[in-house]
């Protein structure tokens, strides 16, 4: 078994008899499982299972930096994107606000689905975005 | 018999049958209730509501990104999804006549960018409105308790009449200065 830590993110390499070799990155304060494998040292696969469960929540909490400051923006650009510019003053308060939150978007989408393409997780997320409003 | 092509022309003879609203009575239930009793408290406080915006037309929501997804190339002018209750043709024969008629009506909406049709206002179920008054005034939460506003006089910045608001189911988006709605988004 390999330990390592990264970030806050407890990355554990074993062996299992059946699944074979298998890597998981477990929060440490979420996954009570890696406690329990940490203390006896004999993986079973139920911890499997509740680490994995606990890992696809902390996956949405804990985004790389690039990524949550990609979300960040968006989500207000998607908010501003579905206002009517009823009038010129709105007009003029949407222009600013698009500029500041949409401007470059597709660009930094295309470039963090290149990044973590092969992350499954964080390209599930980004494919949730529509890729061309710009 | 008028031309249904797409265009310009079609804007300034259609879009007014697809106006947006500014009336709270076209807010869904029960966001719609929630609204008239915050603006009713803070009507007997003594504050100036003027409501700019409530519910958005959905086809009008629809027209604009069907329009910028012609002008852009994202759609095939023979194959736009329609749109219930709008008889428009965006096919003009040609791809450059259809996409240039599909930017008149970009210009003519104001759009900047692609247009989302997930806003809340489609779903009636935000408000924008602009929030003032003077000095320091008294206004009454849900449960009937009176809270001291003040400065900051205006409701895009007044956490204070932000967090009356939530009690009433009104919540305000801090980044949209006119914004509330039933999520904060």
């Amino acid at each position: 078994m390999l330990t390592k830590i990264l970030g806050g993110v407890e990355l554990i390499t074993f062996k299992l008899p059946r699944l074979k070799r298998i890597q998981l990155h477990l929060p440490q304060r979420h996954c009570l499982a890696g406690s329990i494998f940490h203390t006896f040292m004999r993986p079973h696969p139920w911890i499997v299972v509740a680490c994995v469960a606990t890992s696809s929540a902390y996956a949405a909490s804990k985004l790389p930096k690039d990524v949550a400051a990609f979300r960040a923006d968006r989500e207000q650009c998607d908010h501003f994107r579905g206002e009517e510019p009823y009038d010129d003053e709105r007009r003029r308060s949407l222009a600013v606000e698009m500029q500041r939150f949409c401007k470059g978007s597709d660009a930094a989408l295309s470039k963090l689905k290149k990044k973590y393409g092969k992350n499954r997780g964080i390209r599930k997320i980004l494919n949730g975005y529509e890729p061309r409003i710009e | 018999m008028a031309s249904n092509l797409s265009g310009g022309a079609w804007f300034d003879a259609n879009q007014a049958n697809f106006p947006n609203s500014s009336r709270v009575e076209d807010l869904a239930p029960p966001f719609r209730e929630h609204s008239v009793e915050f603006i009713s408290a803070l009507d007997e406080a003594g504050a100036t509501v003027h409501v700019t915006a409530t519910r958005r037309d959905a086809r009008r929501a629809a027209l604009m990104q069907r329009s910028w997804d012609l002008a852009h190339g994202m759609l095939d002018p023979k194959h736009v999804p329609p749109i219930p209750g709008v008889d428009i043709n965006w096919d003009h024969g040609s791809l450059a006549a259809s996409k240039a008629a599909a930017q008149a009506m970009v210009n003519r909406f104001g759009i900047v960018f692609r247009p989302s049709l997930n806003s809340l206002h489609i779903l009636g179920l935000a408000i924008d409105m602009n929030v003032t008054w003077a000095g320091t005034i008294q206004v009454t939460n849900k449960a009937g308790h009176k809270t001291p506003v003040g400065s900051p006089h205006n409701g895009a910045d007044n956490t204070t009449l932000h967090a009356i608001g939530a009690t009433y189911g009104v919540n305000k988006l801090l980044s949209d200065k006119p914004h509330w709605s039933s999520t904060g988004h």
